[in-house]
């Protein structure tokens, strides 16, 4: 097509880095690495430890602990009492920097023609000051899904998305994304149970509890500190997708570093299911999980 | 493929035309940049490991798309913690023709816009492209199809709006 040739000419405009400055970035990546699987190591085995003296030959103590249930906690800033309309940016990819505040979020499916419930749900939940709201980039146009991150003005680590899955999940096999397998299931247990069966990653045994007052299961998946993804062809696992709209326009949650930890609370709100998912690397502050924690605590259904 | 040699032709072969191809699909030629460096920046992590890479340029551009799909993380991670990308090195002169392309691409279905890139962008046949994306021909055909009619429609419409 013609018009697509004028896209070429562009190339010839950028301009490429040297390639060597991208070697150092490779090289400080890869030191910066190998100092983090030290790190990793030595508080293994401290751990190893640490824990030995405490186990009494029960083996349930030695596998993941399911993640915490969610209990309510003061808030470092009180929330209004009238939650603010989230105003999406108009592009996507884009994102808005947010007050403080409690905010509604809408999940919509689009565009029209293909949209299968319009407003899929409403939630109001706390967001902390100069956190952004981005609008997701690759899944246009179907799935429009918010997602929260702090900035570098708010500091922090982390995002908050919500999935859609209320035909069940996509489990990747192998987690490297070279196949993947398609694991339909219609309840918010048979959901948890997919993921609970992800391969290569330590996931918590699916614990009741409730999330905006509804039961729910909550999950938590961690990367081993000592795993390699450089072994997946994108450095990256591919762990799980809600939607039903065909494998290349589902909304991925992956893990691309070793240490990284993806929290995850399956709910079912009227006919719909959804995933809450809070993902931290490993650089993480505790005070970073506290953060998203209290944000999912914050939220309440609307309708 | 992973010596160096190999990799600085790659690099001086591929690394406009993987910029082009990403900012067709995402809309961001910064976006673009920053993926592309940060998939070469993979290549060079993988070392020797690329040599079993069959296809560089298609494993270059899943890397790239991956990345701008992790864009969250790029940008809080390597702002605090890692080594980051250079980045877009000078301003590229975006005209309002290509803004009209990428507008228009933007609004194809997300399937149709990479089968439309990757065969008139990246100029991969059907065939390639149904080995790259892992789905029948005759998929790639009818997306291409319906891609075509529809971007036609989207452009004469601009165009029309300009007139």
């Amino acid at each position: 097509m013609p018009d697509l040739n004028l896209l070429r000419n562009l190339g010839e405009e950028v301009r490429p880095p040297s390639l060597d400055s991208l070697r150092e970035t490779a090289r400080r990546r890869n030191r910066r690495a190998a100092a983090l699987t030290v790190t990793a190591c030595a508080a293994a085995v401290v751990a190893v430890i640490a824990g030995g003296a405490q186990l009494t030959g029960d083996g349930d103590q030695s596998a993941p602990k399911p993640a915490s249930k969610p209990t309510r906690t003061e808030t470092t800033t009180p929330a209004p009492a009238e939650a603010h309309k989230l105003r999406l940016p108009k592009r996507f990819g884009d994102s808005a920097v947010l007050d403080g505040g409690r905010y509604t979020v809408r999940v919509r499916n689009l565009p029209r023609e293909l949209d299968q419930g319009g407003l899929l749900l409403a939630f109001d939940m706390d967001v902390p000051e100069g956190w952004k709201v981005t609008k997701p980039l690759i899944r246009i146009p179907y799935q429009i899904r918010p997602e929260f991150t702090p900035t570098k003005a708010s500091g922090g680590l982390g995002r908050l998305s919500v999935q859609h899955a209320t035909s069940g999940v996509m489990v990747a096999e192998n987690l490297c994304g070279y196949s993947i397998a398609p694991f339909h299931t219609h309840t918010t247990r048979g959901i948890a149970a997919a993921i609970a069966g992800l391969p290569r990653v330590e996931v918590s045994t699916p614990a009741a509890t409730t999330l905006g007052g509804l039961n729910a299961l909550a999950l938590t998946i961690t990367v081993r500190p000592d795993d390699n993804l450089a072994r997946c062809n994108a450095d990256a696992y591919e762990l799980y997708a809600g939607g039903d709209l065909g494998a290349s326009l589902f909304e991925w949650v992956g893990a691309d570093q070793p240490g990284d930890v993806v929290r995850l609370w399956i709910v079912q709100v009227a006919d719909e299911r959804f995933i809450f998912t809070a993902e931290t690397p490993p650089d993480a502050t505790q005070a970073d999980v506290d953060t998203l924690t209290r944000m999912v605590e914050s939220i309440t259904f609307r309708g | 493929m992973s010596g160096s040699g190999d990799l600085d032709a790659l690099y001086a072969a591929s690394y406009r035309r993987l910029v082009v191809q990403v900012y067709a699909i995402c809309g961001n030629l910064a976006d673009a940049e920053d993926a592309v460096q940060e998939a070469f920046v993979a290549a060079l992590r993988k070392g020797r490991e690329l040599d079993g890479v069959a296809n560089t340029d298609a494993w270059l551009r899943r890397v790239a798309l991956n990345r701008l799909r992790a864009g969250w993380r790029h940008a809080s991670v390597v702002l605090r913690y890692q080594a980051a990308v250079p980045g877009p090195q000078a301003p590229v002169d975006v005209g309002p023709e290509h803004v009209a392309i990428v507008t228009a691409l933007a609004q194809l279905d997300p399937n149709q816009r990479h089968v439309t890139v990757l065969h008139h962008l990246a100029d991969l046949g059907t065939a390639q492209i149904a080995d790259e994306l892992g789905i029948p021909e005759g998929t790639v055909k009818s997306r291409l199809s319906r891609a075509r009619g529809r971007l036609a429609e989207l452009l004469d419409e601009e165009e029309s709006r300009h007139a």
